[in-house]
């Protein structure tokens, strides 16, 4: 038997929420399907002229996994998508993929499972739907000048430089202090937000 | 402008997200998230049989996201596309909100009351009765069917219309996995359960595209690969799919010669001592059934065209007699009929004969939409029977379902033309009246003699055989194969009512539609693959005058006079008709979880006893009804004495191959973004964009031979059919051999069940979509 081309990640803790919030720029390439005619405009890396704006344009709501915005470029994702990001030549700065980097959740490297190609501009049918808006999420300090919190579920994005530091990154959210990298040492996840509050009814999962 | 809106073009924000500084964290065009009121509750996925778990967002009466449930034991917070943009699937512009009648020209429909509409049913169905008697009416139903549908639907058409013409989608779907659990445990459903995706060693996809139509489980396989090097995964399968990219082996066999596969497989084992003979000895059985080809037929050609009632005849066999049965099959023969190298042959059989590692056998529609897809059932279950891989963590043949409540509803509750709820069956009489006696019936009220299956029930409709037929949740005028037997013709004299969410073909072809409630615009059961059983509440109120299916049910139970059925108030039927319907589980080893538990877990695993769930069903130690301190006892199967039944099965060919004139294979499929038959996920923008239309990929060899090149407008054609369709030669996410095309059937504009054969297995009664003759021309 030869090796596994690759592999893909289980997950146990938060539920899933928003993906990479720098996805203005998301370049990534995934060999298994080209499904429908390709806008290549949308790969040029030049800056969107408003970053929310294109940001809500690639997903369904607030917290769905962003649509691949490219291409289909004939190789896996992560080759661009690095734990770090890179400059792809004629494209841009692909960001960096925001699932890797913890102990309990690795590289997600079936991509395709949650991230679509989307360059149809066809509809099946009109639809009403509206989607939870575009926000920013507010944080808290325990007190004046403390480290905020962190607003947003973590699982899915537990690489925080993939969103917070780089070319990339979203200005309103941009770090200023990238080089100390254990982000977590500081700043926690609060309780309070609609990603970190559970119903009552909530009971314990069933299995062990 | 409602609060959403005023969220969203408000300019209020600072963002203070993590690490920001003070110059850097304003970003005038967003709102605060804090500020919008969104309230989040648990429920399972609507779409496939996997059961994630989903928290879905509400805010001012409307779904406006949805987000992975950490809490739920099947996904842990991970979903795949649909999953994660479930919201849109409800508010289509499109959706029904009003009973329609269909004009007295035959053209068009027109609103109706909700009275009027369930007046008509009550009163087309009991004239048809009265005039055809139980056999010219007939429900047919789904896999997706929450258990209150399913539940109805069997106490309206078995107890009150006293016909057994109820079928659901599902027998299109695991009907073979149903009687591969049948014929060998004689109790349905798989014994092992999703935590074998985390402790096994090896696992055997046999025609399953997992990465597509499972992704998520797949997920989970893959991570626990991505952790322990040493887990190998073997790909079987006609054609190349995103779950290939994954695969340790790929085995890339011709299409129907799995039976031969996995009876060479078995013919090694034995050959090399890797027989749990202590196993065996104690656990198994031999048997043998109706084995000549022209006997069985395939279900479709000459008289079988009309009607067919194939049963199986078991006789005794033994473990000498298996040994000489399995001397044809060696690994050169299997390797010539399968077309691959008999060192796949020899390395599969290692693998499932190696003691020291865990096996996991996985499959779906690729062994159960097969002519033979029952034997090929039982040739699975047979190698882990061999060796005693079975009933223990890491080690089980494992079915998989592609609908939400295939098992919860279909197989449990027994919407099927044979069954009742929890495994038993409408020809046998204890069965009949233990029946009877839980609903309260007049002994001998329940018909004895088994109703029409799927295929048969669609022939005689068309026959005009049936009468009165009732469609829900479910859209047969794409799903089925062969489509044009089935179409309707002016004066044709049938009575059909489809309830359903959104137009689709077979709405087109009823007299009545119904708008019904979706998901958690009602409340709901489902059960899932691996016996876990899943409650949601009501969330959102459905669209316009849309009903839930099982209120439908009911309403016209009571117009028919079958009152006595639902004795349970208008606004409180819910609990009452599920713990009902459990007591017909309890102390059987299908015991269902109460309704209490329902609501306060994500769901438990049955047989549920003293509030326990169980993973390993017939394992000592974990299954409560097994008394043994260790081993496996397979107390259902009364028949067997308590044993399981190795099958001996031989190898058949496929109902139709290519030839001269047909030169291609054509197989038949999902895709991940699209569920079934798309009138769902084709109504989410994200979702349908991403596969805008069907489309048939074919092989490049193939592509150059024809002159195809990519993206050309394609016919395909069959002896039943033709459709048009562009090709993916380089760019299909799956990449057939040469001599194969794959299209998938969720485009309603391009339906691919033009071209299948009805063609179908002989004891499952499940057709082959996998399977037939076409060819291509350039249009």
């Amino acid at each position: 038997m030869h090796p596994a081309k690759s592999s893909a990640t289980w997950f146990s803790r938060r539920s899933a929420g928003v993906f990479c919030m720098a996805c203005g720029l998301l370049i990534s390439g995934c060999d298994w399907l080209s499904d429908a005619p390709v806008d290549r405009s949308s790969t040029v890396a030049t800056k969107p002229p408003t970053s929310a704006g294109v940001r809500a344009s690639r997903r369904a709501f607030d917290g769905a996994p962003p649509v691949i915005p490219h291409e289909a470029l004939g190789a896996d994702c992560t080759i661009c998508h690095t734990n770090s990001g890179r400059e792809v030549p004629t494209l841009g700065w692909a960001p960096a993929n925001p699932h890797a980097g913890t102990d309990y959740v690795g590289a997600v490297s079936n991509c395709r499972q949650c991230h679509v190609f989307s360059r149809a501009d066809s509809v099946f049918k009109a639809s009403n739907f509206a989607g939870l808006p575009q926000t920013v999420h507010q944080s808290s300090s325990a007190f004046p000048g403390g480290p905020p919190g962190v607003p947003h579920t973590l699982l899915l994005r537990e690489n925080c430089q993939a969103c917070h530091a780089g070319p990339a990154a979203r200005p309103e959210i941009v770090c200023s202090h990238p080089e100390r990298e254990n982000c977590r040492q500081c700043h926690l996840p609060i309780a309070g937000s609609q990603f970190t509050k559970a119903e009552p009814f909530l009971a314990r999962a069933s299995a062990p | 402008m409602d609060r959403r809106k005023f969220m969203a073009s408000s300019a209020v924000a600072t963002a203070a997200a993590l690490g920001c500084s003070r110059e850097t964290a304003t970003a005038p065009d967003l709102p605060v998230l804090g500020d919008l009121d969104v309230a989040w509750k648990k429920a399972p996925c609507r779409y496939c049989g996997t059961g994630c778990g989903v928290e879905v967002g509400l805010s001012e009466g409307k779904v406006v996201a949805v987000r992975g449930d950490e809490l739920s034991p099947v996904n842990r917070g991970l979903l795949c596309t649909k999953g994660y943009h479930l919201p849109g699937m409800l508010y289509g512009k499109d959706r029904l909100t009003q009973p329609l009648k269909r004009k007295s020209s035959g053209e068009g429909f027109e609103p109706i009351s909700w009275d009027e509409a369930l007046d008509l049913i009550a009163t087309k169905f009991s004239e048809t009765l009265q005039e055809h008697g139980p056999e010219a009416v007939a429900m047919y139903g789904s896999g997706q069917w929450t258990v209150f549908d399913g539940y109805a639907a069997l106490k309206w058409v078995k107890a009150g219309m006293r016909s057994n013409n109820l079928d659901p989608n599902a027998r299109l779907c695991m009907a073979s996995a149903v009687m591969g659990f049948v014929t060998q445990f004689q109790s349905d459903e798989p014994m092992g359960c999703y935590d074998d995706f985390e402790v096994g060693d090896d696992f055997v996809l046999w025609g399953n595209n997992m990465a597509e139509a499972h992704p998520v489980l797949y997920s989970r396989i893959l991570e626990h690969k991505r952790k322990n090097p040493h887990v190998h995964i073997v790909d079987i399968a006609t054609r190349r799919t995103p779950t290939t990219d994954f695969a340790d082996m790929y085995v890339q066999i011709r299409p129907s010669t799995d039976l031969a596969l996995a009876n060479g497989i078995l013919h090694l084992l034995v050959e090399q001592g890797a027989v749990n003979r202590a196993f065996v000895e104690e656990n198994v059985v031999f048997k043998r059934g109706i084995e000549d080809l022209d006997t069985i037929g395939y279900g479709c050609y000459g008289d079988q065209a009309d009607r067919y009632t194939f049963s199986d005849s078991a006789q005794d066999s033994s473990y000498d007699e298996f040994v000489d049965f399995l001397a044809l099959y060696t690994p050169e023969k299997v390797a010539d009929i399968c077309n691959i190298p008999s060192a796949q042959v020899k390395t599969l059989a290692e693998l499932y004969g190696d003691k020291q590692r865990g096996t996991v056998s996985l499959w779906c529609m690729g062994v159960n939409q097969h002519v033979r897809g029952t034997w090929m059932n039982n040739l699975i279950n047979n190698l882990h029977l061999l060796t005693g891989k079975i009933s223990r963590p890491g080690n089980n043949p494992f079915s998989l379902t592609g609908q939400p409540s295939a098992c919860g509803t279909v197989r449990e509750v027994g919407t099927l033309s044979n069954r009742l709820p929890a495994d038993m069956v409408v020809n046998k009489p204890e069965h009949r009246e233990k029946t009877e006696k839980l609903w309260g019936l007049e002994p001998g009220t329940i018909n004895p003699k088994p109703g029409y299956h799927t295929v048969d029930m669609f022939r005689a409709l068309a026959r005009g055989d049936i009468r009165a037929m009732w469609v829900q949740t479910t859209n047969p005028w794409v799903s089925l194969p062969n489509l044009t037997r089935w179409e309707r013709t002016p004066d044709d004299g049938r009575f059909v009512v489809v309830s359903e969410i959104y137009p689709t073909p077979s709405t087109a072809q009823a007299d009545l539609i119904l708008p019904s409630a979706a998901w958690v615009e009602r409340e709901g059961i489902f059960g899932n693959t691996e016996r876990r059983t899943q409650h949601w509440e009501k969330m959102i109120e459905p669209p316009g005058e849309a009903k839930e299916d099982a209120w439908q049910i009911i309403q016209v139970a009571k117009r028919m006079g079958y009152e006595n059925l639902f004795p349970w108030p208008d606004d409180d039927w819910h609990k009452p008709m599920y713990e009902e319907y459990r007591q017909f589980t309890l102390g059987t080893g299908k015991d269902v979880a109460s309704y209490e538990q329902l609501q306060e877990t994500r769901g438990l695993r049955w047989p549920v006893v003293d509030g326990k769930e169980t993973r390993y069903r017939y394992a000592a130690g974990h299954d409560p009804f097994v008394e043994k301190k260790e081993g496996v006892h397979f107390y259902k199967a009364k028949g067997f004495g308590e044993k399981a039944a190795i099958w001996l099965r031989p190898y058949h060919p496929a109902a139709e191959s290519p030839d001269e004139e047909y030169p291609l294979w054509l197989t038949t499929g999902r895709v991940l973004e699209h569920w079934h038959t798309g009138s769902m996920t084709r109504r989410v923008r994200e979702l349908h964009q991403a596969v805008p239309v069907g489309y048939v990929e074919l092989n490049s060899a193939d592509a150059q031979e024809l002159q195809i090149a990519d993206g050309d407008k394609t016919r395909v054609v069959s002896r039943r059919g033709e459709v048009v369709l562009p090709a993916k030669v380089h760019q299909g996410r799956g990449q057939p051999p040469r001599g194969l095309v794959f299209v998938p059937f969720y485009d309603e504009a391009r339906l691919a069940n033009l071209l299948t054969l009805d063609a179908m297995d002989n004891i499952s009664k499940e057709p082959d979509y996998k399977k037939c003759a076409v060819r291509l021309e350039k249009v």
